[in-house]
């Protein structure tokens, strides 16, 4: 894995457990990462958590339970 | 402060509307019910579940301890520190599983075909988002449950 890619792991790692950490861009460290959460319609109990950097775009997702 | 956010809204391309930018004959597989790229999904999840890779994650996740393999190129790592079933990694064109993808026996497949299908078919990562984001992840979830049948 590239180091940005274990900063993105380590940042996942965070806001799987708190969405309202304030965690930076694993990429550029230019904003903080906002979060949105994107339902199952088939199943409410599963979402996807969509990590985006509001400065430079990147992102990655999480796919959730609800616990 | 805040929770998770409403994701903007944004108009869908026509090729994702319904009804249009459905799969022609030629991108189907055999059985039409797949497209041509779904199958190949279907074909990479199978060779990963059935790897000695997997299951060194399988016993990785057993002891609780991480682990990174690579499966025919594709780079999976398990993170037990991980509150979540999957993470797609966009850039690394990778994925991790965490501790969730283990909580049903269907769950590791499933883990592992929606995090196959984000890879080969999300525009997220270009910075696409709103209603097209909203569909794509309805299209993976419906996708997994699907192919699962399939494995």
């Amino acid at each position: 894995m590239r180091p940005e890619s274990l900063k993105w792991i380590e940042a996942a790692k965070v806001l799987a457990a708190d969405p309202e950490a304030k965690v930076h861009c694993p990429k550029n460290e230019d904003e903080f990462l906002e979060v949105h959460d994107v339902p199952n319609p088939a199943d409410p109990d599963q979402f996807e958590r969509h990590l985006i950097c509001p400065g430079c775009g990147a992102t990655n997702i999480l796919l959730m339970r609800k616990s | 402060m805040g929770g998770p956010k409403e994701l903007p809204k944004v108009e869908t391309p026509d090729w994702l509307s319904d009804g249009a930018g459905e799969a022609t004959a030629a991108e189907t597989g055999e059985s039409g019910d797949f497209t041509t790229v779904e199958r190949a999904v279907i074909d990479e999840a199978r060779t990963i579940l059935s790897s000695p890779e997997f299951e060194a994650i399988k016993a990785a996740h057993a002891a609780g301890e991480g682990v990174l393999v690579e499966v025919g190129g594709r780079t999976i790592q398990y993170e037990p520190g991980m509150p979540a079933a999957g993470f797609t990694l966009f850039e690394e064109d990778a994925f991790v599983m965490g501790r969730e993808a283990f909580a049903t026996p269907e769950e590791p497949a499933k883990t592992v075909l929606h995090e196959l299908h984000r890879l080969a078919t999300s525009q997220a990562a270009d910075g696409v988002h709103g209603e097209l984001v909203t569909k794509e992840t309805a299209s993976a979830f419906e996708f997994a449950e699907r192919a699962v049948e399939e494995l």
